[in-house]
């Protein structure tokens, strides 16, 4: 499709660039890009992929936005609460560039659905906020030879590559199965400097761009790991080459089974955990009789809670002789995830009277004392 | 019995080693343990495979990174 006249215009300063030209442009506008999440990564790509002419934006993402999200995810608004995040991002993106087509994915990437959605776009931006969606974004990515520009970030630091571009390296030859879960945090439990997605999605939003005008793989992330901290501002490169016993791209024609969400039910979404639970009624009427522990951050704690003895979740396996097993033990955290897990932690340790508390600390105060601090 | 100091840098932070010491044994003493990180050696990662017969040189600067879920 030829550039019109208000479109030369609009992005002269790309055509100036001998990098990109009419014909690079070109390129941008014939591009379908996916961006799987709608997040604090997501902001800053949607909106300067959306600034630097693409021609379709895909998005997905189920959630809403809350208020908490409005730290860093900068595209959305105050009169975005409450709303669906993807139309949010429809209206804002359709607002900032008029000639962008934009698909909205209401709903959760699985690998029932992956391989559909993913086949029609070109690249695919990982911008998600979990280990299954990123490894399932990897595996569809390799097997369908589409580049995988990821990045994810915790607290002050970031690491952002590409990934599956045929002959380079996948996610899986740096880190070849998901960690344990519970043992890294997420942004909700390890907080996040509001700043960094934007640094790290300014970056995956950069190597998009690159990738679309074929700039040469030396100055791309292609076969490197780019790691950020932003407390020291130390940028690294970091070498990474397809591993000859990666169990991805080693086993190039077995077909690996795709990571799904219901093998890891309590890290992505509490409400299917199989772990015994309790709802806060329940524990209302025999808090005295029951050992009640808190996993969640002493900083958390701070805030509000139900005098549970705090063990952060993290420090369990090292500190299991602290918990009072002459009592029924009752777990308690902010939503009641991160509890599931240490429920599943102390049951492998032996103990067999342990259970979670629905809603977490969150219920409790929506039902019982609306008084406390939520947050 | 070797017991040159080698001088490296692991995560950024001066450390000196006493004698011969394998990629894997450092991350031993430095309690990294399990398979969730990966180990870059000179800003080049060195598959887990590789670790044991890793000697580590003088000057070398060791990166170990663990894998974030945030976006």
């Amino acid at each position: 499709m030829a550039l019109m006249n208000n479109e030369l215009q609009r992005y002269s300063r790309h055509l100036n660039l001998s990098e990109v030209g009419v014909s690079g442009q070109q390129k941008l506008k014939n591009s379908k890009i996916l961006c799987i999440g709608a997040g604090g990564l997501a902001s800053p790509v949607l909106a300067y992929l959306a600034a630097a002419g693409i021609g379709v934006l895909g998005i997905i993402d189920n959630d809403i936005v809350e208020l908490s999200n409005l730290q860093r995810q900068i595209i959305f608004t105050e009169s975005d609460l409450g709303k669906l995040k993807v139309d949010c991002a429809q209206q804002k993106l359709s607002e900032q560039n008029s000639m962008l087509e934009i698909e909205t994915y209401p709903f959760r990437l699985n690998a029932d659905n992956a391989f559909a959605i993913l086949s029609e776009y070109d690249i695919i931006v990982d911008c998600t906020d979990n280990f299954i969606s990123r490894y399932l974004i990897n595996d569809v990515c390799f097997y369908l030879q589409k580049p995988n520009v990821s990045a994810s970030i915790a607290q002050f630091e970031g690491q952002c590559s590409v990934y599956c571009v045929p002959g380079g390296p996948c996610y899986r030859c740096l880190y070849d199965s998901p960690p344990p879960e519970n043992l890294v945090p997420n942004c909700n439990e390890g907080g996040v400097l509001g700043v960094l997605p934007g640094l790290l999605g300014v970056i995956q939003a950069t190597e998009v761009i690159k990738l679309i005008l074929n700039m040469p793989q030396g100055q791309s992330l292609i076969g490197s790991l780019l790691t950020v901290d932003a407390l020291s501002m130390e940028f690294k490169k970091l070498t990474l080459t397809q591993r000859s016993d990666c169990r991805l791209c080693a086993q190039q024609q077995a077909f690996i089974d795709l990571p799904r969400y219901e093998e890891s039910c309590n890290m992505i979404d509490g409400n299917k955990s199989s772990v015994p639970e309790i709802s806060v009624h329940e524990l209302q009427k025999i808090i005295d009789d029951v050992f009640l522990l808190d996993v969640r951050q002493p900083n958390e704690y701070a805030i509000c809670n139900l005098q549970g003895y705090l063990i952060p979740l993290a420090e369990l396996e090292q500190r299991l002789s602290e918990v009072n097993i002459d009592k029924p033990i009752v777990v308690y955290c902010r939503s009641g995830k991160r509890s599931a897990g240490a429920v599943r932690q102390l049951q492998q340790a032996g103990m067999t009277n342990v259970k979670n508390l629905r809603g977490g600390i969150l219920a409790w105060i929506k039902e019982i004392d609306p008084s406390m601090r939520a947050y | 019995m070797n017991n040159e100091l080698v001088n490296i840098k692991l995560n950024g932070e001066s450390k000196t080693l006493t004698g011969e010491c394998s990629l894997l044994q450092l991350l031993q003493q430095q309690n990294y343990q399990g398979s969730h990180f990966a180990v870059a050696v000179n800003q080049t990662f060195i598959p887990r495979t590789q670790h044991d017969e890793y000697i580590i040189c003088n000057n070398d600067a060791i990166d170990i990174v663990a894998p974030m879920q945030g976006g």
